[in-house]
């Protein structure tokens, strides 16, 4: 976001009023966990870890505030079409895309295959991505939905004339990492390999490209980049 | 029983006087000596309710902005007068009065009577106003002071950033990714 406003692009970026929501009931639920886990034997422990708590809380909301005042810009929702968009299109399409795809890979490999062979044969069923599955995290939730609705709209509203990106850190939104077995197990591991094939599927659907907020900003300073070269040739 | 609002009122009526008399006079400064110290007592009070956790928290940050609100205010009203300040700091005070009535206006409620989640949020709302108010004019502690003066070690805040990072990116759904991390760190 600073990124954003140093380069005057304050315009060009977006905060919807779920999204700041979003933001708030996030940083709300994570306080109050974080409370939950801390021990606080006694009143005087616990009077400090409030005033503590007060101060962070009050701290990020500042922070939002000035993304939301100072680094964005807000345009107008139809509530009406962004329940239609969402209700009628793309909650159906991802109730659809959603059936056919896997939460993480897990090799169905018998337990008497030695280690070496195991990873082998891993690597192999890897290799066969994606005719083997898709990996997605799954039906999204209703805020995501709400979220989904609003960028297509915003797409919508400039005709697709415009570039619209969806910086999110949610599986949801963007290309899913690959994981190998389940969360429960102890063998569990990332490959570093991205999945983006629903966040494709969605992107050709709707004209919304939603990306990871780090990687969107490097695809930004390019483009960037690339406008500043084209100027100076002409 | 015992009313913030009627305090603020009483508050309000000494500031008026002091832009009236052009003069800030610190022999009635300890009129909000009874709301700070009531105050200070209230945020202990709330930490030992049955209330929930979010209601502790929010009634705890109402009582507790109008209660650093009123100790930087005297502080500063008092250091006002020793430079015997055209009151300019007494017009800020002034113009705070209204968070400050809207949030005591709730305390109040809140201890008379039991009240829904919606004016939870609603009190929510106001004392945040009240906390960007107050520190746009500077009528705020800064946070080390705070943290002195409650005991808090550097420990202990790196501990709670620390695990405030995790829960804010489970939070975020980014929960799968953050339990593989610890996996893999341990």
């Amino acid at each position: 976001m600073d990124f954003l406003k140093s380069q005057n692009l304050i315009d060009n970026t977006i905060i919807t009023k779920t999204v700041e929501e979003e933001a708030k009931n996030a940083l709300t639920g994570a306080v109050e966990k974080t409370i939950r886990n801390v021990a606080a034997p006694n009143l005087v422990s616990r009077y400090g870890i409030m005033v503590l708590q007060h101060l962070i809380f009050n701290d990020a909301m500042d922070k939002l505030d000035f993304y939301v005042e100072e680094c964005s810009n807000r345009l107008s929702i139809n509530r009406s079409q962004r329940e239609s968009v969402k209700t009628k299109e793309i909650e159906p399409f991802l109730l659809e895309t959603s059936k056919h795809t896997l939460r993480f890979i897990q090799p169905n490999i018998p337990g008497f295959i030695s280690s070496s062979l195991r990873s082998e044969l891993t690597d192999r069923i890897l290799e066969s991505l994606p005719t083997k599955g898709v990996v997605y995290k799954g039906m999204p939730g209703d805020k995501d939905l709400t979220i989904m609705a609003e960028a297509t709209l915003i797409y919508r509203k400039f005709e697709g004339k415009e570039k619209v990106y969806l910086a999110s850190n949610d599986n949801h939104f963007k290309p899913n990492p690959i994981q190998i077995g389940s969360y429960n197990s102890s063998s569990m591991y990332y490959t570093g390999e991205l999945d983006s094939t629903v966040r494709d599927k969605i992107a050709e659907k709707f004209g919304f490209i939603c990306e990871e907020p780090s990687k969107l900003l490097a695809i930004l300073q390019e483009e960037l980049k690339a406008k500043e070269n084209t100027k100076k040739h002409t | 029983m015992y009313s913030y609002k009627k305090e603020i009122d009483s508050i309000q009526q000494m500031l008026n006087s002091f832009l009236e008399t052009k003069v800030i006079n610190t022999a009635h400064l300890s009129k909000m000596d009874a709301l700070i110290k009531r105050s200070d007592l209230d945020q202990i009070k709330t930490l030992n309710s049955i209330s929930s956790l979010n209601t502790q928290r929010v009634i705890f940050g109402a009582i507790r902005n109008i209660n650093t609100s009123l100790k930087s205010m005297k502080e500063k009203l008092r250091t006002a007068a020793l430079r015997h300040e055209n009151p300019t700091t007494a017009e800020q005070a002034l113009e705070l009065v209204d968070s400050l009535s809207n949030v005591a206006l709730c305390i109040d409620v809140f201890n008379s009577s039991e009240i829904d989640a919606s004016e939870i949020d609603n009190i929510a709302k106001l004392s945040r106003i009240l906390y960007k108010k107050a520190k746009a004019f500077g009528f705020s502690e800064d946070a080390q002071s705070q943290l002195k003066e409650a005991c808090v070690t550097e420990a202990i805040v790196k501990s709670f950033i620390s695990n405030f990072d995790s829960n804010l990116a489970m939070e975020l759904d980014l929960e799968e990714e953050v339990k593989s991390t610890v996996k893999n760190n341990s």
